[in-house]
């Protein structure tokens, strides 16, 4: 009977301290209470700095888009345009871009059949040329890289004339600019020499090796050269050292063939 | 065995009147704490959203510097092709 007292006695007091422990004491729910709350301040300071921080950051990035917005107006004013304008223009260099390329692709015989297209590809490029929008970046490589082409798609339709027999070749005087056809020695008294004194190449006929030195894939000697052969003729100038060095032993072969001819005789 | 009992006695009593006589929080206390971390919680959860707004509005700033510098530079270009063309 005693022992089931005392039993009973120790599990009272067990579920009473039990039941004590689980719940939480006024003192340590006040020192709670003070951390969280200042945590809790620390935090919504924290959160205004943060709000106050993110107005500032917006009213400058809408400065800013005022700012790139005066700018970009600024750059259309200087060429006297609006973004209308721009995409105009882009549109004008997109179609005399998808031109141009086609005209380049085609014969001789074709560009000669279409030479008024690439009269007025020629007149509508120095139209863009001129225009102030081409000063844009977005156009202004673009624009001034088609000049070559376009300069020598209209030259080359200029140098292309018709033959009686129907057929279209390039014009003799746009070609010896650059070149030069040899001719035969009876007619024409073709050689390097001759060549180089004509006065629509150097006019100069010391300026030979230029022409030698031009052309080694064809000329071998310097005193045989073919009747048709199509000569490269570089532009004057005064004779390089390889040119020079080209024709000292040109020089000094003859004469060793001279000597050989004359001790032989 | 009494003696036994008796200090049994004795220190259940004592237990009774420490449970009885210590001040606990009471349930609107609990309560008030509890509200309390929450809105903690929810605080914190507000700041890292700001912080992110904060670091995404700096990029953009940062973004529209390098487009304005851009732009003044392609001014000046402007300038001088407009300068060469006339």
């Amino acid at each position: 009977m005693t022992r089931n007292l005392l039993t009973f006695l120790l599990l009272v007091v067990f579920t009473i301290s039990g039941l004590a422990q689980e719940r939480m004491r006024y003192e340590d729910w006040q020192r709670e209470m003070a951390i969280w709350t200042a945590k809790r301040d620390e935090l919504r300071a924290k959160l205004d700095a943060l709000n106050k921080e993110i107005d500032a950051l917006k009213r400058q990035s809408a400065e800013k888009d005022a700012q790139i917005k005066r700018t970009q107006d600024e750059i259309y004013a200087l060429v006297g345009t609006t973004p209308e304008g721009v995409n105009e223009y882009r549109r004008r260099v997109a179609d005399f871009e998808r031109r141009l390329n086609e005209l380049s692709r085609l014969s001789n015989e074709q560009l000669y059949e279409r030479r008024d297209e690439v009269e007025k590809l020629y007149n509508d490029y120095q139209a863009l040329k001129s225009d102030k929008r081409v000063a844009l970046s977005e156009f202004y490589d673009k624009v001034m890289g088609f000049e070559a082409q376009v300069n020598n798609l209209n030259t080359t339709v200029k140098a292309l004339v018709k033959t009686r027999e129907g057929k279209v070749i390039v014009a003799e005087t746009v070609v010896k600019e650059a070149t030069y056809t040899v001719g035969t020695w009876k007619k024409d008294r073709d050689c390097l020499w001759n060549i180089a004194k004509k006065p629509t190449i150097y006019d100069n006929p010391f300026l030979w090796p230029k022409i030698y030195v031009a052309n080694r894939d064809k000329i071998k000697d310097p005193d045989i050269i073919y009747p048709g052969w199509v000569l490269k003729i570089p532009t004057k100038s005064e004779l390089t050292k390889e040119e020079k060095r080209a024709a000292n032993a040109y020089y000094r072969r003859k004469a060793e063939k001279q000597q050989a001819a004359g001790g032989g005789m | 065995m009494k003696r036994k009992l008796a200090s049994i006695l004795l220190m259940s009593l004592f237990v009774f009147f420490v449970v009885g006589c210590t001040r606990y929080a009471k349930e609107e206390e609990i309560q008030q704490l509890n509200n309390l971390k929450a809105e903690t919680e929810q605080l914190e959860k507000e700041i890292r959203a700001k912080e992110q707004e904060k670091a995404a509005l700096q990029k953009e700033i940062s973004q529209k510097d390098q487009q304005l510098k851009e732009l003044q530079a392609e001014k000046e270009k402007v300038q001088q092709r407009l300068q060469q063309i006339r």
